[in-house]
């Protein structure tokens, strides 16, 4: 997947700058357009992982949705070019992103790892194992330090927790995919088998382990994950 | 042998993106972009098919009944799309499909997902 977002990805802006031109020069002429371009853009967005431009263009997309058959009022007319303001501003800033240099990769030898945990108490006790495992380990316990520390410690490997206070999973995930480039993202929680399983299937988790197997499972488990010699 | 796999959509951008992600993810894959490129194909000779739904010149999950039901193809036939998950719940249903897949849900999902409807 991260080879597939930064094969395409300059690809994706340049589409998307494109649609988002046309939709707002149609937006008093021909309201469809509005539509079809921002039902693309949701698309291949959403396939892309960029989630926060996908749900964003699906939020215009709902409110377009209706003038296929209607002529749109000014106040929505208004609130749909807010919005294709705010995505031409996501998408400059995907595109900023691109052009930056890309994030020191981990070596093989030096293997980073960041916890993803609201408990301190938890989250402490999963770095130190990391650590006696040969690990760099950091954590944090929101999005925003979650976010930081990925993009400042360009881990091998995430453990997520999936039920971080007043945080979105599929959000924090997608965004990490941006900011951990080539990390793997490893589901924790003290949720079911099958729970867990969903959730990583829905994120394109790289694997999942539950918290009451204990830390020794869980260390083994991440240190499975490398066991072919890659970081 | 690899599974092959065809993936209908208006987007270009899509066809590739998708395509190449498969690929990579070790199945064969083609691509049409509209009807006169769907209809070239032989559609029953993949082991499942992604139909975007809301395409201009058709919407893919009325072609897509058409070939199950009409043409009585065997593949695996999901729709793909960004509609909402009820909303295309509610459409494979209605067109006796094998299900769907809501791009929203990402890449890795799809790859996920096609390997555990192919087995």
């Amino acid at each position: 997947m991260t080879d597939i977002r930064q094969q395409f990805r300059s690809r994706f802006t340049a589409t998307a700058n494109e649609r988002l031109r046309r939709a707002l020069a149609s937006l008093h002429a021909d309201p469809t357009v509005v539509y079809n371009e921002l039902h693309g853009l949701a698309g291949e967005a959403g396939i892309m992982g960029f989630s926060e431009i996908s749900t964003t263009a699906a939020a215009g997309l709902e409110l377009a949705r209706a003038w296929r058959t209607t002529k749109p009022t000014s106040d929505q007319q208004l609130q749909c070019a807010r919005i294709l303001r705010s995505l031409m501003m996501l998408v400059g800033e995907l595109q900023r992103t691109a052009a930056a240099p890309p994030p020191p990769v981990a070596t093989p030898s030096v293997r980073r790892a960041l916890v993803i945990e609201d408990s301190e108490l938890i989250a402490e006790e999963l770095a130190d194992a990391l650590r006696d495992a040969g690990f760099e380990a950091s954590t944090a316990g929101s999005m925003d330090a979650a976010i930081a520390s990925a993009r400042e410690a360009a881990p091998s490997v995430v453990l997520v927790d999936v039920n971080l206070p007043g945080v979105e999973f599929r959000t924090l995930c997608a965004r990490l995919r941006d900011h951990a480039h080539g990390a793997k993202l490893v589901v924790v929680s003290a949720s079911s088998e099958d729970e867990l399983r969903r959730h990583a299937r829905e994120v394109g988790a790289d694997g999942y382990v539950g918290k009451l197997r204990g830390t020794p499972s869980i260390i083994a488990y991440v240190k499975s994950l490398f066991a072919s010699g890659e970081a | 042998m690899s599974h092959r796999i065809l993936i209908v959509d208006d987007s270009v951008l899509m066809l590739e993106i998708v395509r190449d992600a498969l690929v990579g993810a070790g199945f064969e894959a083609a691509t049409a972009n509209n009807l006169t490129e769907f209809e070239q194909l032989d559609a029953s000779s993949f082991d499942l098919i992604l139909m975007d739904v809301q395409m201009p010149e058709l919407y893919g999950d009325d072609v897509a009944a058409v070939l199950r039901h009409v043409r009585g193809a065997t593949s695996r036939i999901l729709l793909f799309s960004n509609l909402p998950p009820e909303e295309l719940a509610v459409r494979a249903q209605e067109a006796g499909l094998d299900g769907y897949f809501s791009k929203r849900d990402g890449m890795d999902a799809l790859i996920t997902h096609i390997r555990q409807v192919l087995g």
